[in-house]
């Protein structure tokens, strides 16, 4: 008896030690120092149209929501942790460019917050809109789509956010009409580099049922083209997949606290 | 024969007024978008009143409301005066708490002073209508805000991180039930 009890204390005393010496996971608390605010992303995009059907003119995701935490010497709107879909000027506008967004957002020891921004291309100005934040463990779908009278729209949770007062010409081209054709992107997004994106390694952050909208045709399957990670050594992502329960779908976490 | 020159110059004037509605109204040019060489149509942008404008004007004598309609275009909301015997539930100062409390403005300044209006608010396609709200409001806050925004273009900058995107002074309105306290929405627009 005495044996077992001690081989038992000397099993619990092993565990305690293994998961003290384990590597710190990513915390719930806003963490680590801040160096120089410079903006990361992570994810897929749509940049290039390679199936080239019809005109893209939405974009769209269930995005599951987690709190990402940020670094903690900025105590500023601008110390961000978010992910979003957005609809940006064609590539090769000159900056800045215009785009409108959806997602959710939250900063500094701030809630979770939905959002939807824009900016008008060519000028430095732009419009945020924060309204009460979505729950989490949620997967709301949020989707940004030039609509038939020309205006983009931006819906979270079958809730309208926005509806830009200019059309997609005034809004994405600049005034130069070449029809609605614009590029996608599904991403994760901070200010610095040790911040977190939102999403851990055992509840990663899910992107799901991702599609395009098509210009008088629809929502169709999402087809990202290329993928970015401006900071590999803290966050990761998986390729796209597809299924039945998600549709085409990736995951995105915060892998390490560095 | 005095009315030749007369009707000289009204044709004239007819010729530059229909020449500047052509022009305005869109021509065609080239132009070059990237690589591609492309004939496109240009198009007069609209140009709404900046909602910074509307807010100044609303705000601009103390008072409990503001003195008449505000509509904000970027945020497709419309605000009316409230009749001063109106009460509402939560007080001035605890919205203003709220607010600040929030982190909306990020770290308090001296000079952060919010304006606090009670408004009636409405929202197209919401359930807002005439909903009795307070109105926070914070003009040209500087360097408060940087956009959040897309991902660089891959043929401008890699997979590198860009520079924090400048910070903008920006200016706030910020909604607040005036029955339950509970936060709405907030505006945010840079200038």
């Amino acid at each position: 008896m005495a044996k077992g009890r001690i081989a038992q204390l000397a099993i619990m005393a092993i565990f305690a030690l293994v998961f003290t010496a384990l590597p710190s996971r990513p915390a719930s608390a806003e963490q680590n120092t801040c160096t120089t605010r410079a903006n990361r992303w992570a994810g897929w995009q749509n940049l290039y149209d390679p199936g080239n059907k019809a005109p893209r003119s939405g974009v769209r995701a269930n995005i599951s929501v987690y709190r990402g935490a940020v670094c903690n010497t900025d105590q500023s709107q601008n110390n961000f942790s978010t992910a979003w879909v957005l609809l940006r000027a064609p590539l090769g506008f000159p900056s800045p460019v215009g785009y409108v967004q959806g997602g959710y957002f939250r900063w500094y020891n701030s809630a979770i917050y939905t959002f939807a921004e824009y900016r008008v291309g060519g000028q430095s100005t732009f419009n945020r809109f924060l309204f009460t934040g979505p729950a989490i463990g949620s997967q709301p779908d949020y989707l940004v789509y030039v609509a038939s009278d020309s205006h983009i729209y931006v819906y979270a949770g079958g809730s309208r956010l926005l509806r830009t007062p200019g059309d997609y010409i005034d809004t994405l081209e600049s005034g130069f009409d070449i029809g609605p054709d614009f590029p996608l992107q599904w991403l994760s997004e901070t200010t610095y580099a040790q911040s977190d994106i939102p999403g851990t390694p055992t509840q990663e952050t899910r992107y799901s049922h991702m599609r395009q909208g098509k210009f008088n045709v629809g929502w169709l399957t999402g087809e990202p083209d290329t993928s970015i990670n401006s900071n590999p050594s803290r966050w990761t992502f998986t390729g796209i997949s597809d299924s039945g329960t998600y549709g085409r779908n990736y995951l995105s976490w915060t892998y390490a606290n560095v | 024969m005095r009315l030749r020159p007369v009707l000289i110059g009204v044709t004239l004037a007819l010729a530059i007024l229909i020449m500047a509605i052509a022009q305005a109204s869109g021509a065609r040019q080239q132009t070059s978008i990237g690589k591609a060489s492309l004939q496109v149509v240009t198009k007069m942008p609209s140009s709404p009143q900046q909602d910074t404008v509307r807010l100044a004007q609303a705000i601009a004598s103390p008072s409990l409301s503001i003195p008449k309609r505000v509509s904000l275009a970027s945020g497709g909301v419309t605000l009316d005066p409230v009749d001063a015997s109106v009460s509402p539930k939560v007080s001035r100062e605890q919205v203003t708490t709220q607010f600040k409390r929030s982190a909306l403005l990020g770290p308090q300044t001296a000079t952060a002073a919010p304006d606090v209006r009670l408004v009636r608010l409405t929202r197209p396609h919401s359930s807002w209508k005439d909903r009795l709200v307070w109105a926070v409001i914070m003009l040209a806050v500087p360097d408060q805000l940087g956009s959040i925004g897309p991902a660089p273009d891959p043929r401008d900058d890699t997979t590198g991180p860009s520079a924090g995107s400048s910070l903008a002074t920006t200016n706030t309105i910020a909604f607040y039930d005036s029955h339950s306290g509970e936060f709405l929405m907030a505006l945010q627009q840079s200038s």
